[in-house]
């Protein structure tokens, strides 16, 4: 999938993965949780080798990932107990239930999922990530299904949730939204594209305000527009 | 308007009632039995009735019912055109269900028996089994060529000889039943771990779940809707496997109870086993449906 590919992601930094459909973004993201491995190279993470999934990684999938027999809270105990076992049963239910108020969805914790709208169900997914008390988040285009006011609201929660952690969360977001990446990032890894490999190009988004996000925007979508067929993601 | 059903079936009714009691029928039997039994079906009836919203379904079919009901009074009891052998009257047949009760009873619980034994041993070799051939790409390759080939083969025809090989009745019956049971499970819930989603995984194993716990945690729960859909199909499979073996060699059981009175020309009581194998079967599909509907209540 890729060649000397090289990239390196500093801890509690918020990274979007971005490029075209088929690039791979998916699978470097898999790699990072340890679901897939790689053929060959090396991935650190905290400077140990990636060999599987780990506590320390936690995943929002893109589409529903809830364990559809159980009910939004028991999903998340499901994981409150993943990461604490020592803790009483009565301790992780007022546990889970923290974690589904933080994403705003304690009035739902008794449905399940099947009861859920799409944007419930991501957001109870990302309560089960926080469950699992993991110092790096990895997010695969959670919102992409999503119409865009709510996707406009989610992208808010996601960054209110990482800049209310202590410490600071690393997360990798993938995404071929343009302006989805530029909004949440610090950083954007726009990956193939430019002719030379598969080495990421990298983009730092040096001011928040409106004139540093309207020139990235610019450049992001001269990127995509030599990168072969302009999606109309963009 | 849902109360205006009940006017027609209830004429319907009280004609029934009038001809079983009248005196002139030709039947030999007292009514008492047959009446109970229509007394159950209308308290069903009524039952349903209340439950569904307009009620025309549960009237409907309950109107059909007394109508054929009336029409076997009428014809073996009243016009004498019946051959009262061959076609016995409802009264007859009703009672059958008072004299032979405790035949009936032992022959329930003798089907019971082998069908519950049938059904945990196809179950669970077929659920293991199959799951692991699901799961695993080496045991699938080994063991699907396998199923292609003998899941096919209809269990009834082992019958003879397994009734040859094992040393009991009973024995070579579970035997033809765990033959009935265990491959179309197998089958079934090998293309249900197949088809598993992807992201339910993954989703588990973020959370380090392996091994056992991915069995009975994750594989098992996502697989149960399937797994009930595939008992109901099993059970009737199953059904007609057991009666057909108890009309060869048994000494007990519903299929003995009708095949021994049917060598006797006893009609009425052949005819009463055939009601009683019907009540079982969907008490027998009744229980499965409940403990479905409170087992899979996320699925909707």
């Amino acid at each position: 999938m890729f060649r000397n590919l090289n990239f390196r992601v500093e801890p509690g930094e918020f990274v979007c993965l971005l490029g075209h459909s088929g690039r791979g973004k998916t699978t470097l993201l898999r790699l990072v949780a340890g679901l897939d491995a790689p053929s060959s190279g090396e991935l650190l993470v905290e400077g140990r080798p990636v060999t599987g999934p780990g506590m320390d990684r936690g995943m929002v999938f893109q589409g529903a990932s809830l364990f559809p027999w159980m009910t939004l809270l028991e999903n998340v105990v499901f994981g409150v107990r993943r990461a604490m076992p020592e803790l009483s049963r009565r301790g992780a239910r007022e546990r889970a239930a923290q974690f589904l108020d933080r994403v705003e969805l304690l009035d739902s914790a008794d449905k399940y999922p099947a009861q859920l709208s799409g944007g419930m169900a991501q957001r109870g997914a990302i309560a089960r990530m926080l469950s699992m008390n993991a110092s790096i988040w990895l997010f695969d285009e959670p919102f992409s299904a999503l119409d865009p006011p709510s996707r406009r609201a989610h992208r808010s929660l996601v960054r209110k949730l990482w800049r209310d952690q202590t410490p600071r969360r690393t997360i990798l977001f993938v995404t071929h939204n343009v302006d989805e990446a530029v909004r949440m990032a610090d950083r954007i890894l726009f990956l193939g594209g430019d002719g030379e490999g598969d080495m990421p190009i990298s983009l730092k988004r040096e001011d928040g305000g409106a004139e540093g996000i309207s020139s990235l925007k610019g450049h992001l979508a001269d990127l995509f527009a030599s990168g072969g067929p302009k999606g109309n993601e963009v | 308007m849902k109360r205006r059903y009940l006017p027609l079936v209830h004429v319907l009714l009280a004609v029934l009632v009038l001809l079983v009691l009248l005196p002139g029928g030709t039947a030999s039997s007292p009514p008492w039995m047959f009446l109970g039994a229509v007394a159950l079906t209308e308290g069903l009836y009524l039952l349903r009735f209340r439950r569904s919203s307009d009620g025309a379904a549960p009237s409907l079919l309950i109107a059909i019912f007394w109508t054929l009901l009336l029409l076997w009074e009428t014809y073996t009891t009243r016009l004498g055109l019946a051959n009262i052998i061959l076609v016995p009257t409802p009264e007859d047949v009703f009672h059958v269900f008072l004299t032979h009760r405790s035949l009936m009873i032992r022959g329930i619980f003798s089907s019971l028996q082998l069908l519950s034994l049938g059904f945990a041993i196809g179950l669970t070799a077929g659920v293991g089994l199959g799951l692991t051939a699901g799961w695993f790409p080496l045991p699938r390759d080994v063991l699907a060529p396998v199923a292609r080939v003998m899941s096919p083969i209809p269990p009834i025809v082992y019958s003879p000889y397994v009734v040859a090989l094992m040393p009991s009745f009973r024995s070579a019956a579970v035997v033809i039943l765990v033959l009935g049971i265990f491959w179309p499970t197998f089958m079934n819930m090998m293309a249900q771990a197949q088809a598993l989603d992807r992201r339910i995984i993954d989703a588990a194993r973020m959370m380090n779940v392996s091994g056992a716990e991915m069995v009975f945690r994750i594989l098992l729960p996502s697989v149960t809707p399937g797994l009930f859909s595939g008992l109901r199909v099993s059970l009737s499979t199953s059904f007609l496997l057991l009666t057909m073996a108890e009309m060869t060699g048994a000494a007990s059981g519903l299929g003995y109870f009708i095949k021994n009175y049917s060598d006797y020309a006893n009609y009425t009581n052949v005819v009463a086993g055939i009601f009683l194998v019907g009540a079982v079967v969907t008490a027998l599909n009744g229980v499965i449906g409940a403990v479905e509907r409170r087992v899979v209540r996320w699925k909707r």
